[in-house]
């Protein structure tokens, strides 16, 4: 009998209403639990049968974690939040744009108006042979396909490759380590709140994962603190079309200059390792320097600085330089320096 | 019986429906200055002009315009559309729509033209030509070549064409340091 590829395997679907609820049936289901946040991720591991969780808990009827709120230190931002709301919402486009920006670079707006921030930055890795069931080392085998010198790794990592080279595919993700946010976590000890740097992992420390949720885990809010608010900001996001991509790869940046000196900066980038990487030699370096293309020309050289490249993926080297370039200088001041000057 | 009958009836009139319009001198629309054929409503696409001296399908502007874009819009395939293969096991890898990225609406040209020759084509009875597909197959190869005369002797030969595409061929040619392959 044939085997059908293209229908869901049955599982129980659980929907709470609150968040006490859903942590209780993520603790009562255990390892057989799959959390449902805006479901663009899990859709194709369902639906190409990749994934068969025996319950899916559904959060999309739990309020308490839809909709930006502000605080006493900023704003916090529900996890099932939607990136069309997100990136619509006042206060973030007012103080906070650069994540607005980001959130509007996702996908397309009808996938934007069903997922959600939790999801976005929570997402597995896109490389298409771990989502196409290929028993990789992401997958729990002994080999990487993309790293061979035949795989097929345009899209793949320049750095901090361990066995796997998958990138973290997210929009938002350098977005919030620009901005300091805070990830809420719930846990069966507790709430937990931890630096967006943190909440990402590399192969190196978990290779089954992108991110530091553990069986049981559940991402309940991001929090935002004020330190950035209105900064001056900085979002490019290079794919190889305009609308539906994820990044070849992305940086955002956000500082505070006094006169035309910077005075602080935090800069991200994404797409070019399994975790989106802030990258604080820049930032040092750059600090008191004024904001020029001779700064960002700088700053682009040494980000590269120990990238490697694979077989098909070098143009991201020349890439990430002239975007880090770009988001200290600014795109009107930085020109694209051509590869040859390397 | 009778059912069969007449649906035998009926094939046998569009037969012969066919064999006429078969035999019929090759015509081709005239450009009137105001347009090809005769005169008509942007928003109006008649099937059927008459032009000089016989009758000739065109389609109508509104047909011809639409045509045109849908042959600029599978032109765009050529950037961006990306089919891979992993050549080891020989399976295709770029399966889903976000991998394998067909254009969108905003890979198009805010604005497309189009023109129709006005050469009938000889193996046609009508003269009638293809619209759409068929010229945006000629479309791409016109792209390729544009872009192997303006990078010189440096071959792209297959799509996608994106930019590192692109610095690759030209890297390929020895006289850069950096190595920047990419496939194809």
């Amino acid at each position: 009998m044939a085997v059908i590829h293209d229908v869901m395997p049955a599982f129980l679907l659980l929907q709470p209403a609150t968040l006490a609820d859903a942590q209780k049936l993520l603790e009562q289901q255990g390892l057989d639990a799959w959390i449902l946040a805006g479901g663009l991720d899990s859709l194709d591991w369902l639906k190409d049968r990749m994934r068969k969780p025996k319950a899916v808990i559904d959060l999309s009827g739990v309020q308490e974690l839809k909709g930006v709120r502000s605080t006493s230190d900023g704003i916090e931002i529900g996890a099932m939040t939607t990136l069309t709301e997100l990136a619509s919402h006042p206060i973030v486009q007012q103080k906070y744009h650069l994540l607005a920006e980001a959130a509007e670079a996702v996908a397309s707006p009808q996938i934007r108006n069903q997922a959600t921030i939790g999801g976005n930055v929570s997402q597995d890795a896109r490389c298409w042979y771990y989502r196409a069931g290929w028993p990789c080392y992401r997958a729990g085998g002994n080999i990487c396909y993309a790293d061979t010198p035949d795989g097929r790794n345009r899209e793949h990592a320049i750095l901090h490759a361990e066995r796997c080279v998958a990138v973290n595919p997210s929009d938002t993700a350098p977005a919030l380590i620009a901005l300091d946010a805070r990830f809420v976590l719930q846990t069966a000890k507790g709430e937990r709140v931890i630096s967006a740097d943190d909440y990402f992992v590399g192969p190196d420390i978990d290779i089954t994962r992108l991110n530091i949720l553990r069986p049981g885990d559940l991402l309940s809010s991001i929090r935002i603190p004020a330190t950035w608010a209105g900064a001056q900001f900085y979002f490019e996001k290079i794919r190889d079309r305009q609308v539906w991509d994820f990044p070849l790869l992305n940086v955002a940046s956000a500082m505070t200059l006094s006169g035309d000196r910077i005075e602080r900066i935090r800069i991200a980038v994404n797409a070019v390792a399994a975790r989106p990487l802030r990258l604080p030699s820049v930032e040092r370096a750059v600090a008191g320097k004024p904001r020029s293309a001779a700064t960002g020309e700088m700053a682009g050289n040494l980000a590269v600085q120990g990238a490697v490249p694979l077989q098909f993926n070098s143009y991201k080297i020349p890439l990430m330089r002239n975007l880090v370039k770009r988001a200290i200088a600014g795109g009107q001041e930085a020109t694209w320096t051509s590869y040859s000057g390397q | 019986m009778r059912k069969l009958m007449f649906v035998g009836l009926v094939v046998l009139v569009a037969f012969s429906l066919l064999e006429a319009q078969s035999t019929r001198n090759a015509r081709h629309v005239v450009p009137t200055g105001k347009g090809w054929g005769m005169e008509v409503p942007r928003d109006i696409a008649p099937p059927v002009v008459i032009t000089g001296n016989g009758i000739n399908y065109h389609g109508g502007p509104v047909l011809m315009e639409s045509f045109g874009n849908e042959a600029v819009t599978f032109e765009s395939r050529i950037p961006t559309q990306n089919i891979v293969y992993e050549p080891t096991y020989g399976k295709l890898i770029s399966r889903r729509l976000y991998q394998n990225k067909p254009p969108t609406i905003l890979d198009l040209p805010l604005e497309m033209q189009w023109e129709a020759v006005n050469i009938p084509d000889p193996g046609n009875p009508v003269g009638a030509k293809g619209v759409g597909e068929v010229a945006a197959l000629a479309g791409s190869a016109a792209v390729l070549c544009a872009i192997q005369n303006a990078i010189g002797n440096r071959c792209v030969l297959r799509t996608p064409v994106t930019p590192d595409r692109v610095l690759d061929a030209l890297a390929a040619n020895g006289a850069r340091p950096v190595r920047l392959t990419t496939y194809a």
